[in-house]
């Protein structure tokens, strides 16, 4: 009787690393079909964004014909920047790291989404609580940022607020971003860090969050949704000795 | 006139970094094979190759160590559709001239040829 209650606990214990072996399994496998699929596409958009450009060279700017095909150009790149993240996905430490001070890296990030959204009427206010050191690659950091704050871009209403506050907790530094949204529904606060799931459709491939906390990992640290918090709150966690 | 020994196994990707290197002011040849770029350098003696990294049969890496690149030190331009560091490491180490990754513009394109002509004259 006192075993079989000592090995439940054991498996109460084992199970949520269980879920991440399994979880982590999964984004490797994905990873690797993400960078195939990236590799097939980049030949054709090659070529489309190749002769988008001949034709720009020999067509009548002003024309038309001329602006179809700068909107080809331009659906192209987007595309590309697309395959850029299924790339980035598949990768696993990726950039080169080294020591980047964090609460830097956020104001940037921060002053390049707040030339994207002047006009949807959202404040982002930003709270630090002094300069912050760790080890890692500032553009993946960025791109995980940028992933958290286009999130919540996304959730907050017109005229609602974004809080960014960058903090120390004991051996950690943490990032919180916290939106004024509707928050995560109860039901899909276990799948958001799912690839492939998304409560937008038509807005994205669902992979955001699923390469910010692939990114996160490869550093040794994590991103959490906080509890019981108004609108949602995620917060990255990275190791900072 | 320089002379450009394309390599790609898609022919229409072959055929595109041809045409922008023509209008460049090269003079250019295609092979749809690592193999077949082999043959073709005796025959025409290209100043510089740019071949894709994927490819049936040979790759633009094994092309790298071809004994008669190496002897000429003709340098080689790779292109590729999965640029990620590991790949440009390993293109770098094994001696490419230059890695472009694609989707690139024709101006990406034109400096990766310019610059690799230009060391390889400095080196010569």
């Amino acid at each position: 009787m006192r075993r079989r209650r000592q090995f439940g606990e054991m498996e109460n214990a084992l199970a949520p690393y269980e879920r991440q072996l399994v979880e982590n399994g999964k984004l490797v496998a994905i990873g690797e079909l993400a960078a195939g699929v990236a590799h097939e596409i980049n030949n054709p958009l090659f070529a489309i964004l190749a002769l988008s450009e001949f034709l720009l060279k020999e067509l009548e700017p002003g024309t038309r014909s001329y602006e179809r095909v700068e909107l080809i150009q331009t659906t192209g790149l987007e595309i590309k920047e697309i395959v850029r993240g299924l790339l980035d996905f598949g990768r696993e430490g990726g950039e080169e790291r080294s020591t980047i001070a964090l609460d830097q890296v956020v104001r940037q990030t921060v002053a390049l989404v707040r030339r994207t959204n002047a006009q949807k009427g959202i404040s982002i206010v930003e709270r630090y609580e002094g300069p912050l050191f760790v080890d890692a690659s500032s553009g993946q950091v960025k791109q995980v940022l940028l992933n958290l704050l286009g999130n919540a871009r996304h959730a907050t209403p017109d005229g609602g607020r974004i809080v960014v506050s960058v903090r120390r907790s004991d051996t950690e530094a943490l990032v919180s971003i916290a939106d004024s949204g509707p928050g995560v529904d109860e039901s899909v606060r276990d799948r958001i860090f799912e690839p492939f799931f998304t409560t937008r459709r038509g807005a994205g491939a669902g992979l955001g969050l699923a390469v910010s906390l692939g990114i996160a990992q490869a550093h040794g640290g994590t991103i959490v949704l906080e509890p019981d918090t108004r609108g949602a709150t995620f917060t990255l966690r990275l190791p900072a000795p | 006139v320089s002379r450009v020994l394309v390599i790609d196994d898609e022919a229409i990707v072959r055929h595109l970094i041809a045409e922008i290197l023509e209008v460049a002011g090269y003079a250019v040849r295609t092979a749809e094979s690592a193999e077949r770029g082999l043959e073709l350098l005796d025959d025409w003696q290209p100043n510089i190759v740019v071949s894709d990294i994927v490819m049936p049969g040979l790759s633009g890496l094994e092309l790298l160590e071809a004994p008669r690149l190496r002897r000429d030190g003709l340098p080689v331009v790779l292109v590729t559709g999965a640029g990620t560091s590991g790949v440009l490491a390993e293109a770098l180490a094994q001696g490419a001239a230059g890695l472009v990754t694609k989707p690139f513009s024709h101006a990406q394109l034109e400096a990766a040829v310019a610059d690799a002509l230009d060391r390889s004259h400095g080196s010569a």
